[in-house]
């Protein structure tokens, strides 16, 4: 028998003419992607380094594909065809570094272990895998995946190549009698029907040249339509992952406003290399719109639809304005909630996006819902949103044994209570629940008072940047002048200002959300609990959570007081937004509303006790939780308080 | 269409209760100051008639410093000058403040459209436009909620109860602005605020004009809460709510 191996060609004399396909190929695929490449040459660059995180991103999300594998079903067929396809494609090349450059590669046991056999077992996950996919597609119909009929075309073609390679080399087996024919066990099995069926050989050899034909041109018309389809995203998700800002863009960029031609994005020049690519990595799974709130109340915004609505712009109507692509509604419905961000598998970063578009429609063109300009305008005028608020910034911590920081003071702690704490009747109970705790731990404990004014958070998310930039660096200013040892505040909003986007202004202070805090002085025994016993489910705030990192500390708070914690359905990084980010805590919203789709899970646990950590969930949580026929409402402070006080009396 | 529009920063309307006290004198502690809400809508005509009309308009204030900030945001709406009447801000003579204007007016070169909020947000008088067509001797309309350039005119729209009437002037003519759909004031664009901040503002010397009226006394009324909760039976309670009623309307509320 020799050494094991196949003869390339054998039934095919006039494969030559196969060049000529492969040249048209070539010809379409390099223009495709210079159609695509001219695109992203107009964005803004931006800087690369460090390359380390982005490489590990590059290795987890592109290699491992993490993100893609959270949805098990999915995510590991996806998975294995991925890894099929690099199989067939290496096994492709070393056919035609045998074939064209007559390199000894093709045989021996890499022929029969890795040729034959791998590539065989490859062959057959991909056919399982896009079994998969179509059966969910078309068969349980998730309203998240399109069903155009681009959307049958991939993976039904993907499947016929697959199908018509193993007929090819069961038939190639059969009429050849190949010795080593078994390696191949799936093409094997195939040709031992051929045998019960009597097929003839001059039969299978007609047969098998003609489906060579067939097999190669839909292989090429394939690999042709990458850069005109969603099928593009095999190139171009590794590089938008790689691309990717390594803190998952939780920090918005700081706009240069002297010297910005345009404020914010209204051409696809205003958008990054990144932000362009982007466009040209959706997979259109849909797992963004499934996460996102304003779509699941029904508001005319779904992350996919963005992205590939300004795909289509980009390709079709590259010189005219955003404004022409997506409509206002759409813009000023995102909360800012990164539950889209977070679920996508390819790292498309939708809402720097979003909020550079906000941005020109602002600043340039004097646009803003209405209530947001207001908020916003509350901002401008009197440093906080609250429109109508009866109180002043000192109105809450009346009776309480603290007072505000005097200039040449030092300053241990600062409690930044922030405008909802000031202003908002609710959070005001917040702030002076925190406060007796931070004072039953013997803190040195000072607030700001007139001197404390708007993070400029609600300003800057709406894209009115320069409002925004004008309180930031008022507000280092102030805490320049303060300095102190460091920062607690009961607002994932300012905990997000002041602990991230203010470094951009010069801030480098030691900020903690009251629930790090207190989780750390329960751990040290600074403070004690008496023991509760009430059922809570925890609403993970998304600047908490998504933004910050912060989820296992006001859980560690709610246990300690003795509370019994259980999840909502989504929680976590998957946790679902309370629709107040983004200015919405300013608006009217229609019906219905996200707080109430978010208040029945939290219902829906059997909870007495809806525990937050934000006091602009806390107001949204308390409204739907209450339309919805639910418990209580706390801040894990004023939880944590209930517990504490009755020790601190017994103390004395 | 040469356009004066006259605007007044004020406290804080919304400044919570109690922020500003008046103990014979007004105390506005950290209460700021912001452009009053007519005067929004005033500059929004202003800017729509100016653009119809392919002009431009004059922003004009008066008092102290604190006024700037209704002057830059004039200027952020597009005012193609602004000047400040230095004088201190206070209690308002409307007669002596209508004099002032028309002096600052005729030293601004006069215009063809005066335009004024409906009031000032602080002292609500309500009458200085009124006195200045007067001193002026031009025709005056009242509370305008729309205006749109109609050759060498203006067409003024006004609310009357259950519709709208609407006058038409050539010639010059002072009017009075307030709110309505039409008057909302816009968004200035961020270039323009910008651009503002680094405009000059024009301050002008005040006329002479003797005093009219003085401020005699400024007093906080005294507002003082009584509750109490009436319990029983729906019955009883609605028994008793009767006979508090009654009690109050008799000695209007004293005791
Ligand atoms: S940030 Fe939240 S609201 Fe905005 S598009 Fe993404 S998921 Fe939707
Ligand atoms: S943006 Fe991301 S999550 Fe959304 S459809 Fe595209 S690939 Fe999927």
């Amino acid at each position: 028998m020799g050494i094991p191996h196949r003869v390339v060609y054998w039934n095919v004399p006039d494969h030559a003419w196969m060049y000529l396909p492969f040249a048209i190929l070539c010809i379409v695929f390099a223009y495709g992607v210079w159609r695509r490449w001219r695109v992203w040459a107009t964005g803004r660059r931006m800087p690369l380094r460090p390359w380390g995180p982005r490489l590990r991103r590059l290795l987890s999300h592109a290699g491992l594909q993490s993100r893609v594998v959270r949805r098990p079903l999915q995510g590991y067929a996806h998975l294995a065809l991925a890894v099929a396809f690099v199989l067939l494609f290496i096994g492709t090349v070393v056919v035609a570094l045998k074939a064209d450059f007559g390199l000894p590669v093709m045989q021996g046991a890499f022929y029969l272990w890795f040729e034959s056999a791998t590539l065989d077992a490859a062959g057959l996950a991909g056919i399982i895998a896009l079994a998969i996919f179509l059966v969910r597609r078309y068969a349980l119909r998730p309203s998240a995946l399109g069903r155009e009929l681009p959307d049958f075309l991939v993976p039904f073609t993907l499947l016929i190549i697959l199908i018509t390679g193993f007929l090819l080399q069961s038939l190639r087996i059969y009429a050849t009698h190949d010795p080593w024919g078994a390696y191949s066990f799936v093409s094997y099995g195939l040709s031992a029907l051929y045998a019960a069926w009597h097929l003839s050989t001059p039969a299978a050899l007609i047969i098998h040249r003609s489906l060579w034909w067939f097999h190669l041109l839909l292989a090429f018309s394939f690999l042709g339509a990458i850069p005109y389809s969603k099928l593009f995203h095999l190139f171009m998700a590794p590089v938008a992952i790689l691309l990717s800002d390594p803190d998952g863009a939780t920090k918005l960029e700081k706009l240069d406003l002297e010297h910005s031609e345009r404020l914010g994005a209204n051409m696809l020049t205003d958008f990054t290399v990144k932000d362009l690519i982007d466009l040209d990595a959706c997979t259109e799974c849909g797992r963004c719109e499934e996460a996102c709130p304003a779509f699941a109340s029904g508001k005319p915004l779904s992350p996919k639809r963005l992205i590939l609505d300004l795909r289509e712009h980009a390709h079709e109507r590259p010189l005219e304005p955003l404004t022409a692509a997506i409509k206002d509604e759409t813009l000023f419905a995102c909360t800012t909630c990164r539950a889209c961000m977070e679920a996508c598998p390819v790292d498309i970063e939708h809402v720097p996006k979003i909020v550079g578009m906000r941005r020109f429609r602002v600043m340039e063109e004097g646009e803003m819902p209405t209530g947001l300009a207001e908020a916003v305008q509350g901002i401008e005028e009197r440093g906080h949103p609250f429109r109508g608020a009866q109180a002043s910034r000192t109105t809450w911590m009346e009776g309480l044994p603290i007072r505000e920081w005097q200039p040449g003071e030092p300053c241990e702690t600062l409690l930044w209570v922030g405008c909802a704490g000031a202003f908002d009747p609710r959070a005001q109970k917040v702030a002076r629940a925190l406060t007796q705790l931070l004072l039953a731990m013997g803190e040195d404990l000072k607030v700001l008072g007139r001197r404390e004014s708007c993070t400029g958070d609600p300003a800057r998310r709406a894209g009115q940047e320069y409002l925004y930039q004008m309180q930031a660096e008022e507000n280092v200013k102030t805490l320049k002048d303060v300095a102190p040892r460091r920062i607690v505040t009961m607002c994932p909003h300012c905990l997000h200002q002041l602990r991230d986007e203010y470094r951009d202004f010069g801030a480098d202070f030691e900020v903690v959300h009251h629930s790090e805090y207190l989780q750390a002085a329960l751990v040290t025994g600074r403070i004690k609990a008496a023991a509760g016993g009430r059922r809570i489910t925890y609403h993970d705030p998304c600047y908490l959570g998504r933004y910050e990192g912060v989820f296992a500390a006001p859980r560690e708070v709610l246990k300690a007081a003795g509370g019994d914690v259980v999840e909502m359905a989504h929680h976590g990084p998957d946790s679902f937004c309370c629709g107040a980010g983004g200015g919405w805590a300013f608006r009217e919203e229609g019906v219905p509303r996200v707080n109430r789709l978010r208040a029945k899970e939290a219902v829906a646990t059997g909870a007495e006790v809806v525990a937050t950590g934000c006091p602009f969930c806390l107001s949204m949580m308390t409204d739907g939780v209450k339309a919805e026929g639910g418990g209580e409402v706390e801040d894990i402070a004023e939880i944590l308080w209930t517990q504490v006080a009755p020790e601190v009396t017994a103390r004395g | 269409m040469r356009i004066l529009c006259f605007v007044k920063a004020i406290l804080d309307p919304e400044a919570p209760p109690g922020a500003i006290r008046f103990p014979g004198k007004v105390e506005s502690g950290d209460v700021s100051t912001v452009l009053g809400p007519f005067e929004g809508n005033a500059l929004e005509l202003a800017l729509q008639i100016s653009e119809a009309s392919a002009g431009s308009f004059t922003a004009v204030a008066m008092g102290d410093g604190a006024q700037d900030v209704a002057l830059r945001k004039a200027l952020a709406l597009g005012a193609g000058r602004a000047a400040r009447i230095d004088v201190a801000t206070g209690f308002v003579d409307p007669l002596g403040a209508a004099r002032r204007l028309e002096a600052a007016a005729k030293e601004l070169g006069g215009a063809d459209v005066y335009i004024f909020g409906r009031q000032a947000g602080d002292w609500d008088m309500g009458v200085t436009a009124g006195l200045f067509a007067g001193l002026l001797d031009l025709p005056f309309v009242p509370l305008v909620q729309q205006a749109e350039v109609a050759g060498e005119g203006l067409r003024l729209r006004r609310e009357i109860p259950g519709g709208y009437e609407e006058s038409l002037r050539t010639g010059p003519i002072v009017l009075s602005v307030t709110n309505g759909p039409r008057t909302l004031m816009r968004l200035p664009k961020v270039k323009d605020v910008m651009l503002a901040n680094r405009k000059p503002i024009d301050v002008l010397k005040p006329a002479e004009v003797g005093e009219n009226l003085t401020l005699a006394e400024i007093a906080q009324a005294q507002v003082t809460r009584q509750s109490r909760m009436i319990t029983g039976d729906a019955a009883s309670q609605a028994a008793q709510l009767a006979a508090e009623l009654r009690r109050f309307l008799v000695t209007g509320g004293g005791n």
